[in-house]
């Protein structure tokens, strides 16, 4: 069981035979896109971080909190996440259990790997588009929340685009796994 | 088929995947999926997704966990394991496998201000490992001590296995977190003691230190000064009610992060780069909890907990061997799972049976301890053969030490593990005299 490195080191050489291709490329641009919305995410987690902070302070020293810092909290958080996973799953940072395959042949552990990425695409895409019903149902109803008002498909739209990002991520991760089989 | 003999194939099914490389968070969303849908249908299960995932990841007692996450990575920017490290040698550094007991100190400590295991053995790994190598220790003792101290990350709070056990099973966090304390104390001294012990019998494998002279020892103690801050003000807030655990951990990660920026090595790059492992380690952690949160809605919709729960209870066995037979359970499961999906996996079908057992405790009471003596044996996972996480990482950490000679570095603290595991059971004071004194 590893924090699996071994994609990243098989992107890593597949990168120095293919390093002109447009596959390259966009590898990279991907590459470039989920980092820059995990930073993105990274700091509404610091703003969330300073919101808080200065709500107990405030609570404390002018009896004065944030109002409705809770729900500020809860949505930003919920975007924040979904704006890690790609970034997440580009870098493989998916628990797998690697002790039983580990002496498997490597085609073989290719092949359960393809079969993974294939179950992670539909996952992710199962995700996004109920992502994108709930939402609709949420702006539908006109859902707020209970203090700020704050309209709850905002949150949903927001994640949307992380669950997005992540099903393309899935997509690209499982056409590596299939190339890597054809080989 | 009954309801408990699905749920039996599915979570058979689901351990196989598990096994077979399938990310755990996806083994349990396609598992807990295909077994919802089969008792209520597929639009039902459709429905679910609207709301489900989006729910999961936007609930204010979660947010605790990447803010958690935030901390810990500030921490380890922050240098402080070095300071703790040579805080906890400057006055136990002396003694025989002095270095490998400063190492568990200084895990102890770190885990105060990190939640999380891997984290705690690899950054102490850093710093502890050259020392250990430059001083002529065993690669078998110094990588055995490295993974077997970072179990203390997930024992000592805050710890991220606890808030999430606190939230399956609708506990306080700050109780649990205090409950977690003295076995976190037990474990240090047991830890040291097995070091001593093995040290005693194979004094080759750690050559004895100079001390520090006593001032030195005095000065050290500065660097330690604001953990232990950090740590009281976290915890003791979040316990006395000041602030939630969300609140406790964002004052802890800005906390954290001043006395980076105080140490002067907090730059933009080392900033990026603690966000993008925040990013990183929240993923890994939220992809298995939305695929838990699909699987626990199967297990409901199946009353397996209940019915389980019933047939144990009537079946007359002694409360202490049906407890016994979880904790096997586990430390069985844990030889070939991960942690996190164990609890997420388990705990919701366990909890129900164990607080129906009479133990002359409230429900409460029982749910502090039961999660304690869990996090202590889903933590031996950590370190087992064959798949021992922790032991894995530290090995690949260090150059020139054989897997082998690890896991063989590895057993006295097993040991120490398992006469821990036996006094916490003996003795339920251990995990809820704290919590109960106010």
């Amino acid at each position: 069981m590893t924090e699996g490195k071994s994609w990243e080191t098989m992107t890593a050489i597949w990168l120095l035979h293919n390093s002109h291709s447009v596959d390259h490329r966009f590898g990279v641009s991907l590459e470039h896109l989920t980092r820059t919305v995990a930073m993105a995410g990274g700091l509404l987690l610091i703003g969330v971080m300073a919101m808080t902070v200065s709500s107990v302070l405030g609570r404390y020293l002018f009896n004065a909190p944030i109002p409705g810092d809770y729900e500020m909290t809860e949505l930003a958080c919920g975007v924040a996440v979904f704006a890690f996973f790609p970034y997440g799953h580009l870098k493989n940072a998916n628990i797998v259990v690697e002790f039983f395959t580990a002496r498997l042949h490597p085609r073989l552990r290719t092949v359960l790997d393809t079969v993974h990425s294939f179950a992670f695409t539909v996952v992710a895409g199962l995700v996004a588009w109920r992502l994108f019903v709930g939402g609709m149902h949420k702006l539908r109803d006109g859902e707020t929340t209970l203090f700020l008002g704050l309209p709850i498909h905002w949150g949903y739209f927001l994640a949307l685009l992380g669950a997005g990002l992540l099903t393309a991520v899935c997509v690209w991760v499982f056409s590596r796994h299939l190339r890597a089989l054809r080989q | 088929m009954t309801n408990i003999e699905f749920g039996g194939l599915l979570f058979g099914i689901c351990v196989v995947l598990i096994a077979f490389r399938m990310p755990v968070g996806v083994a349990m969303f396609v598992v807990g999926g295909f077994g919802f849908a089969s008792l209520a249908g597929w639009s039902a299960f459709l429905n679910l997704l609207n709301t489900a995932p989006f729910s999961r990841v936007s609930s204010y007692t979660l947010s605790v966990l990447p803010l958690f996450l935030l901390m810990g990575q500030f921490a380890t920017r922050a240098g402080l394991t070095r300071s703790l490290f040579t805080a906890a040698r400057a006055w136990v550094g002396h003694y025989r496998g002095g270095l490998a007991i400063s190492t568990i100190c200084g895990c102890a400590a770190f885990g105060a201000v990190c939640g999380s295991s891997i984290a705690t053995g690899a950054t102490m790994a850093s710093v502890a490992l050259p020392e250990m190598k430059r001083s002529g220790y065993s690669g078998a003792l110094a990588t055995g001590t490295l993974a077997g101290g970072g179990t203390l990350g997930i024992l000592i709070p805050p710890s991220i296995i606890l808030v999430i056990y606190a939230i399956i099973t609708e506990q306080s966090v700050g109780k649990l977190f205090l409950a977690a304390l003295i076995p976190g104390l037990i474990t240090v001294l047991g830890y040291s003691i097995a070091i001593s012990l093995y040290v005693r019998l194979k004094p080759e494998s750690a050559p004895v230190a100079p001390a520090v002279p006593f001032g030195e020892r005095v000065h050290s103690l500065g660097a330690v000064l604001p953990v232990a801050a950090i740590f009281l003000l976290v915890i003791g807030g979040i316990y006395l009610g000041v602030f939630t655990p969300t609140e406790g951990a964002a004052v802890g990660a800005a906390a954290t992060a001043l006395v980076a920026v105080a140490s002067g090595r907090m730059s933009w790059t080392s900033f990026v780069s603690s966000l993008l492992d925040t990013a990183q380690a929240t993923a890994m952690v939220f992809i298995i909890l939305i695929g838990a949160d699909i699987y626990s809605a199967f297990l409901a919709l199946s009353q397996i907990p209940v019915e389980l729960a019933d047939a144990l209870t009537t079946s007359g066995l002694a409360p202490m061997s049906i407890l016994i037979g979880i904790l096997v359970v586990y430390l069985l499961l844990g030889c070939v799972m991960d942690s996190m999906a164990m609890i997420l996996l388990t705990v919701p079908v366990f909890f129900p049976l164990v607080t129906g057992l009479d133990f002359g405790f409230t429900g409460e009471e029982m749910a502090l301890w039961f999660g304690i003596l869990t996090l202590i044996v889903v933590e031996i996972g950590l370190i087992t053969p064959p798949i021992g996480l922790n032991v894995y990482i530290i090995n690949s950490l260090a150059e020139g030490v054989r897997l082998g000679e690890s896991f063989r570095g590895i057993v006295p603290f097993l040991l120490s593990d398992f006469v821990r595991v036996a006094i916490i059971l003996a003795l339920p004071a251990t995990c809820l005299w704290l919590p109960g004194l106010l």
